[in-house]
């Protein structure tokens, strides 16, 4: 069996056959081996150290609008149900009876002030506490415990940019610190109006045959694999190119902070986006640059207000260096992209997703799609369309990325495959120019491994169970 | 940082309308008879246009298309059986028009790198229970069928199974063309890694 309770050994934990993950995880190298994909033992210490931990976000608060509003979902392999208590406030319960584990909850959207299990009728209120069983003078429940350790298992629930995010670990910090310096950038791609951004319905479901940090790792910083594997773009010509080389633009600057990730693209270079075409930047403010290319998403007449929101630094991150793509540790990413039709009409792409581990060797694919809650609605359906076009299940990028992440699954079943290594050998080291105005560990220029190393950093540290 | 929290409190009421949703539709106009040669034609059609798709075929499936066509498959939640609305109104697995169908059929048929599908699923599309009826315009007919999608994906086994019902508008005339197609898929959970294919 699995000696994870000398994790704390200098080693961390170690598998049956007696390797440690430090030796799956080599620092010196920057490798990670792929049975880290595979490995069932692994994905148990994951389930208990990372998923039962880490905050991860499971709705958007406009999915459940109205008071004993509710929908089911999963943190990790436990599935939960997120309920909108009469205070406006948000409750976490997993749906597992307290007597004999059937789900009080079978839907998987709907309004009830009460979950009463229908396998032996226990009743619970919408946030887990415990009710009473049927036929009360029997006392169906029993007299060893009392009622108040009869409830469902409650985690903890905070919002950001609108996003239900929830914890079972009471001792987490808070969802504020938690993201810590990623919240500057964050805010830039949806939290940028007074309105906020609203989400388009339930999220897509659907599942892929790959380990869910296939997923995650790309999330986590890697800008590079456009180049190739999504090169269809570039033939269709649909990506800004780097000058005369035609090149994609990959310029940028990363942001990395335990595990979390957010990429900002450069668009000094008035090449990379059609209409800064002969315009002199270098004498434009970051609010003229953002009426004329506003961000991903917003109209002319939403970019005013952006002056209100945002200190000087960050509209000029916003203008200058905009934040496109990211991954809050472990498994919630997002995408806040520009994109045009074929025929020019602006649009973009906006999507909240998150990797469920389904088993170590699939995972289930969240994926929201948003809208600025006060977009027109002519930009809202070009959102929707170009979002469902790009990203999600029928989205002609992500379907490239879907078709490969199983076979670094596939590989790492093999006796010689599971030895084979994921390498982030491309290295820029941290090198925050003098007048980034943004926090957090700062990576410029062309997107390396930098940020991905850093996700298998966090994950050591967390499999290791050094989460706080 | 944020200036203007206290802002977005006064603003937004804690309470909004719920996200949209709508019901498998039923059919209202009249229905065909199997013996009507209107309806023997629409289920020739169908047949004719899942195998284009069977073959691989985008360009002639494209060409079926109307210009001002609507595609989409609306995503789907696990209610309680009285519920109403049991789909998402504005939130779909597919969301199409002409223009996103062109770009995406484009790559798939011109570019050398459209990973997702080269090599190429094999797929067989399974058309039944055709249903059809008139509709308040003389030359579009409503269609409803149901199709299961079969798809072969490299070497492995385990086939990708995809059931589920259709409607569609079937526009008739000197060149047929589908008006508007919606696609009710039976999972909640769809168990596949993508839709880089069509039915």
């Amino acid at each position: 069996m699995t000696i994870d309770e000398v994790k704390h050994a200098p080693t961390g934990p170690v598998l049956s056959d007696g390797t440690p993950l430090s030796e799956l995880i080599d620092k010196d190298f920057r490798e990670v081996s792929l049975r880290v994909l595979v490995d069932p033992e692994l994905y148990q210490l994951e389930l208990k150290h990372i998923f039962a931990k880490a905050w991860t976000a499971v709705a958007h608060e406009d999915e459940i609008p109205n008071v004993d509003d509710y929908v089911l979902r999963y943190v990790g392999e436990d599935e939960v149900i997120i309920s909108r208590a009469a205070n406006g406030e948000f409750t976490v319960a997993l749906n597992v009876c307290a007597h004999r584990a059937a789900k009080v909850c079978r839907f998987e959207a709907g309004n009830a002030k009460t979950f009463q299990c229908a396998y032996h009728g226990w009743v619970y209120k919408s946030d887990g506490t415990f009710v009473g069983a049927p036929i009360a003078r029997e006392d169906m429940h029993g007299l060893l415990r009392p009622k108040s350790e009869l409830g469902l298992a409650k985690g903890r629930v905070e919002t950001y940019c609108g996003m239900i995010f929830v914890t079972f670990d009471e001792n987490a910090p808070t969802l504020r610190e938690y993201l810590g310096p990623m919240t500057y950038y964050w805010d830039l791609m949806f939290d940028r109006t007074r309105g906020g951004m609203t989400v388009l319905g339930h999220p897509q479901r659907f599942i892929i045959k790959a380990n869910w940090k296939s997923a995650a790792e790309q999330f986590a910083g890697d800008i590079f694999h456009t180049l190739s594997l999504h090169r269809s773009m570039q033939e269709l010509q649909l990506l800004s190119t780097e000058g005369e080389s035609q090149e994609p633009a990959m310029a940028g600057v990363s942001a990395s902070h335990n595990g979390h990730f957010v990429r900002c693209f450069d668009l000094t270079q008035e090449h990379y986006v059609n209409a800064l075409k002969g315009k002199n930047l270098a004498e434009m403010t970051p609010m003229e640059r953002l009426h004329l290319v506003p961000p991903p998403g917003m109209s002319p007449d939403m970019v005013d207000g952006l002056a209100e929101r945002f200190d000087d630094g960050q509209l000029k991150i916003l203008a200058e260096f905009t934040p496109q793509v990211g991954q809050l540790w472990p498994n919630v990413a997002a995408l806040c992209m520009p994109f045009q039709f074929p025929d020019g009409t602006p649009s973009a792409f906006l999507s909240w997703r998150v990797w469920v581990p389904r088993g170590p060797e699939h995972f289930e694919l969240f994926h929201w799609s948003l809208v600025e809650r006060d977009a027109p609605q002519e930009l809202r359906d070009t959102v929707n369309l170009m979002t469902a076009a790009t990203f999600g299940i029928s989205g002609f990028v992500e379907a490239d990325d879907t078709d490969t992440w199983p076979m670094q699954t596939h590989a790492a079943r093999g006796a010689l495959g599971k030895d084979q290594k994921l390498r982030y050998q491309a290295i820029t080291g941290e090198n925050k120019p003098d007048d980034w105005p943004g926090p957090g560990k700062i990576y410029a220029g062309f997107p390396k491994d930098d940020t991905q190393w850093n996700f298998w950093v966090r994950y050591t540290e967390m499999m290791e169970g050094r989460a706080w | 940082m944020v200036t203007a929290e206290a802002t977005r409190e006064e603003v937004v009421p804690p309470a909004r309308a719920g996200l949209g949703t709508v019901d498998y539709p039923l059919p209202q106009g009249k229905r065909l008879p199997a013996t009507d040669p209107r309806h023997v034609q629409i289920v020739e059609w169908l047949e004719d246009e899942s195998s284009l798709l069977d073959d691989d075929n985008l360009t002639g499936w494209l060409a079926l298309l109307a210009p001002d066509v609507i595609y989409r498959a609306p995503v789907r939640t696990t209610r309680d059986h009285r519920s109403k609305g049991v789909f998402e109104a504005e939130m779909y697995h597919f969301n199409e028009n002409i223009m996103t169908l062109m770009l995406k059929l484009m790559r798939l048929t011109q570019t050398d790198s459209a990973w997702s599908e080269n090599p190429l699923s094999r797929t067989q599309r399974i058309v039944h229970k055709v249903r059809t009826y008139e509709t308040d315009k003389a030359d579009e007919y409503e269609v409803f069928s149901s199709i299961v999608l079969i798809r072969s994906r490299y070497d492995e086994p385990q086939l990708e199974f995809l059931p589920a019902r259709r409607v569609d508008r079937i526009r008739v005339g000197d060149e047929w063309k589908l008006a508007a197609r919606t696609i009710y898929f039976e999972q909640a959970t769809l168990g596949v890694q993508n839709l880089a294919v069509y039915l």
